[in-house]
């Protein structure tokens, strides 16, 4: 069982660092050319920036992939430091960080290895643990518990050695199966995190596209969804727009976390901006709810500080996961606001927790049932949060 | 927007209140003798070019500011201040988006509509803004309380639905947070509805600004009825509320009249705090809200200083806040900027410094005596005995000595020793030194400034700043910057012309010959123990040359010297004397005094004979060096 009462989990994902001279990239903002001391062009001195001033901490971090930008050496090397420094700054004792696909060389063009760079990466990559290490180059992923946190880091771009799978994340059927006999083999940790770099279930809106989805990812997800394996959230990145969900499947089906990029340039068409996550595990209530949580994202804008996410930007500022009877919720609240001009949000939160664990779409839904089915208004504050609700 | 209109330049203007919360003002905010006026319970406007400190003074009257105020007087102010400041500002943004609505599509009719709209949406959202401040359920732990009220959400709900009749609004629900949410969206469905006009059919026009709710609402009884209801509901019938209109003559006028023409009759709960500049048109003048209510009760700050010394307190204890701010260890001024050469001989001061032989003042005036003929005279005419003006009685030697003092140091520090050409025509020197020491040190710093509290802080701001392993700033450096400052300064003002002026120019063109007429009074001419140092406008001054030099009183480049004390606003320059201001005093090498008083047109005048008329051209400092 954890000791603390909230545990605490950073998502740094798709730095898409460069090596090269010059300040401009194409693809990112995060090239070796910007000075570290400049913390409004360097995003992610900008984030260590954010990270003192706000004195953030986390328990673990992690890291979804794309550390460097089209497999450059000197990019995954730069983009690896920068993960190691972010891990520092937030006191972090654990840090998890997989694969993507731009940090395999599939067309061999600086070593015939494909993942030369990530082997040989200093601290080692992705674990100190020459096990762990061993288990992620060999078998494609690796379990481990840290202090109550199940945590599976799988390599989805295992097979991106050639043209054709280097398009799309790939889990096998006899991963899966590994996976499973492990799960058997042990009891569900209290809070189950699987880390990877595609997602495991279709993500096309906004024109992104089905050309890249984790073949066989609905399998991990059903696999993930039997509730004899406990409760658990999915982190990925690779497509640099923040979204959360609950998979397909049943009422325990996996939480999935999109993760945005802190520092890849974004396509404008997305309008989303790159961003940072931290998601916290509220112990108690998870014993009493099942896996219940909520986060918080920061955004950047080039030159420009670290700053809360604004409505609009990706994921928003405040938001939270676990809680899928929204309109259960809806009732009590009412009775709650009964007889009341109107009533704080505080005051909800306070007499209904579980507000706190609906997703930022079934909140909304929350709202617009209140308003629908019971006559109470709400409005929001600048983060789309409610602020208060009545008649 | 009318030229007498226009924004005056500002050097640092980063350090401007308007974009700071409350809370921020309040925690460099000095208490001056200004705000004690402010603070008591009757209109008032506050007159003052730009950075002396308008909007800090308004901005403090808020329920906010005074919660967030530490400070050994802030308690001292928050029982006196018996009302509810509601800050209402007028920056020129805001004006100019104001004036742009339906510009070049809508009748002019419509268009003042949608202005008064507009600006009386602003006005309710920063009434229910400072509403919100009152009551507790809205406000964070804080250690200082200002009027704060508990009511329940009954009775508050109770005040808004109130409200929301009485304006024409719907606030989604009856709370004082969410109704101020409904009026930030009101202001701008206003630009909203008068952008989609330009696309709509004219005919059903009036229908269409018929139907809407927003221009319903009257300002002046709209808000008496807010401000009842809410007073009613926290049982408090006469509680006072203040508007503070914050630079007001950039408002509407129609608006300025509305308020001007409400101040008779309004009831007493509601009082008015305006600022202004010290300019204002002859039109405007005539339509400010309280210079045509000479009966009432109202009060004027001025926020300059005619006299140099009564901005001193208030500059030390700016300067003591920065110090700590910067928690440097010491925080004596005079430790850290040295000395003024000035200090204990000015004129106005009351102290007596020794003049026995080898004191500063002996050897001054010895020197002198022998390098400048004109004061060799000026010594013999007055049977000056300089071995023994120790002995003089107090009263011949300040009438003689100590008065003349300022003006021999600057003379001194520009002339070389006179000297004859093989002619025999007397020629003139001036030294070509840069920085002459004499604008440094305290109480210097504090004269130059002017009491502005912008100009104090951005000068003592870049000096503590560029500081390099000592705690002290060089009277060089002092120099350098308020060098910079002025040239900074001079250059916003290149901009402003004066076209139908002298020479068809420029404002500073006129600053030019002015600064170089008192310079040549005080440093070239024959010695005069009162040189020209004051200008009054002539009658003949062409308007534009006077509305140039309004933005330039603005501004804080030239300072008005009024006959006495609080006289308002001026419509009109002539007939008025000036100076100008200290901050332009390195960069024309003139003393940081007043002196004798001129024409502007006898400046003008005389200044085509002036030999260095020709080099200056407008850069005096250039002339400066060259000589």
């Amino acid at each position: 069982m954890p000791t603390s009462n909230i545990i605490k989990v950073a998502i740094i994902s798709d730095l898409h660092a460069v090596q090269c001279n010059k300040d401009e990239h194409k693809n990112t903002f995060l090239t070796t050319a910007i000075p570290e001391v400049d913390c409004q062009k360097h995003p992610i001195s900008g984030l260590c920036k954010l990270i003192k001033n706000e004195n953030l901490t986390a328990d673990l971090v992690i890291c979804c992939g794309d550390l460097g930008d089209q497999a450059d050496p000197g990019g995954i090397r730069y983009g690896w430091k920068q993960v190691k420094r972010v891990q520092r700054e937030l006191k972090a004792s654990v840090l998890t960080t997989t694969s993507g696909n731009h940090d395999v060389d599939s067309r061999s063009k600086y070593n015939s290895d494909p993942w030369y760079t990530l082997k040989n990466l200093q601290p080692p990559f992705p674990s100190p643990k020459q096990a762990l290490k061993n288990s992620f180059w060999s078998n494609y992923w690796f379990s481990n518990n840290h202090n109550g946190v199940r945590i599976v880091n799988l390599n989805s771009s295992a097979f991106h050695s050639n043209k054709f799978q280097s398009k799309h994340g790939f889990v096998t059927e006899e991963l899966i199966a590994q996976l499973r006999e492990r799960l058997e083999s042990e009891a569900p940790g209290l809070i189950n995190i699987l880390v990877c770099h595609h997602h495991p279930q279709r993500h096309m809106e906004l024109r992104l596209g089905a050309h890249d989805d984790m073949v066989n990812g609905q399998l991990l997800l059903d696999l993930l969804g039997n509730s004899k394996y406990g409760d658990w959230l999915v982190v990925h990145g690779h497509k640099h727009h923040p979204k959360i969900t609950y998979a397909s499947g049943g009422a325990n089906s996996p939480v999935v976390f999109s993760a945005g990029s802190v520092s890849a340039k974004i396509f404008p068409d997305l309008g989303v901006r790159n961003q940072f996550h931290i998601i916290e595990f509220p112990i108690k209530r998870i014993s009493e709810l099942g896996l219940v949580g909520t986060f918080r994202t920061w955004e950047w804008t080039y030159n420009r500080p670290w700053d809360a996410a604004r409505t609009g930007s990706g994921l928003p500022f405040i938001g939270g996961f676990g809680i899928r009877e929204y309109r259960l919720l809806a009732s009590r609240i009412k009775k709650v606001a009964s007889r009341r001009s109107f009533i704080s949000w505080q005051e909800v939160e306070r007499k209904l927790p579980e507000v706190n664990y609906l997703l930022p779409r079934d909140l909304k839904s929350l709202l617009d049932v209140l308003k629908s089915d019971h006559a109470l208004n709400s409005f929001l504050n600048e983060f789309g949060m409610p602020r208060q609700i009545g008649k | 927007m009318s030229k007498n209109t226009e924004p005056a330049p500002s050097p640092f203007d980063s350090f401007n209140a308007r974009a700071l919360s409350p809370e921020i003002v309040a925690r460099r905010f000095i208490p001056s003798v200004h705000f004690e006026v402010l603070s008591r319970r009757a209109h008032t406007q506050v007159i003052g070019p730009r950075g002396s400190g308008k909007t800090s003074l308004l901005k403090m009257l808020q329920t906010a500011a005074l919660e967030a105020w530490d400070h050994p007087k802030a308690q001292g102010f928050r029982d006196k201040i018996d009302f509810t400041g509601v800050f209402v500002p007028t920056d020129v943004g805001w004006n100019e988006q104001l004036n742009s609505i339906g510009e070049g599509f809508l009748e002019e009719s419509h268009r003042k509509r949608l202005g008064d709209a507009a600006f009386i949406a602003h006005v309710h959202h920063a009434l229910v803004k400072a509403m919100v401040c009152r009551v507790s359920r809205y406000k964070q732990q804080s250690k200082y309380h200002h009027r704060r009220v508990t009511i329940s959400e009954k009775i508050e709900s109770h005040i808004v639905k109130g409200i929301a009749t009485a304006w024409n609004i719907e606030s989604s629900i009856p709370s004082l947070i969410s109704l101020k949410h409904s009026l930030r969206m009101r202001i701008a469905d206003i630009w909203t509805f008068a952008q989609a006009e330009e696309f709509l059919p004219l005919g059903q026009r009036q229908r269409r600004f018929h139907a809407q709710g927003f221009f319903k609402p009257e300002l002046m009884s709209s808000i008496a009825s807010a401000v009842e209801m809410f007073n009613d509901g926290i049982n408090d019938s006469e509680g006072r509320w203040a508007f503070l209109f914050d630079e007001l003559e950039l408002a509407p006028e129609r608006i300025i009249k509305q308020i001007r023409d409400s101040i008779r009759s309004i009831d007493d709960r509601i009082l008015f705090k305006l600022s202004l500049s010290p300019f204002s048109s002859q039109q405007l003048q005539a339509k400010s809200p309280l210079s045509a209510s000479s009966g009432n009760d109202f009060q004027t700050i001025q926020l300059w200083y005619t006299h140099k010394r009564e901005g001193y307190p208030f500059c030390s204890e700016l300067l003591k806040g920065m110090l700590q701010d910067k928690n440097l260890q010491e925080t004596d001024p005079e430790k850290i900027f040295g000395s003024s050469i000035f200090q204990g001989i000015d004129d106005e001061s009351d102290e007596i410094k020794p003049y026995e032989a080898g004191s500063f003042q002996h050897r001054l005036l010895v020197k002198m005596a022998k390098s400048d003929r004109s004061f060799k005279q000026y010594v013999e005419s007055r049977k000056i005995d300089l071995s023994r003006i120790g002995d003089l009685k107090e009263s011949n030697r300040a009438s003689l000595i100590r008065k003349i003092i300022p003006t021999l140091i600057v003379r001194e520090a520009y002339r070389t020793r006179d000297s004859l050409r093989k002619s025999g025509v007397k020629q003139l020197k001036i030294r070509s030194r840069k920085l002459p020491k004499i604008y440094s040190g305290i109480p210097s710093i504090y004269a130059l400034t002017e009491g502005n509290p912008r100009w104090l802080i951005g000068i003592a701001s870049n000096l503590l700043d560029a500081r390099i392993n000592s705690s002290k700033v060089s009277s060089t450096a002092q120099e350098t910057e308020f060098l910079l400052a002025a040239e900074r300064f001079i250059s916003m003002l290149r901009i402003i012309p004066c076209t139908d002026g002298p020479e068809g120019g420029r404002l500073t063109d006129v600053l030019d010959k002015i600064g170089e007429f008192i310079f040549k009074s005080v440093v070239l001419d024959e010695f005069s123990p009162q040189p020209y140092g004051e200008l009054s406008v002539d009658r003949s001054c062409p308007q534009s040359l006077v509305n140039a030099l309004g933005i330039a009183l603005n501004s804080g480049a030239i300072v008005y010297i009024p006959p006495n004390k609080n006289t308002g606003t001026i419509t009109d320059l002539r007939g008025k004397t000036f100076r100008l201001s200290y901050l332009l005093s390195p960069y024309y090498g003139i003393p940081i005094r007043k002196g004798e008083k001129i024409s502007l047109s006898r400046i003008m005048n005389l200044s085509q004979s002036l030999d260095i008329k020709s080099v200056s051209s407008g850069d005096w400092k250039q002339l400066l060096m060259r000589l």
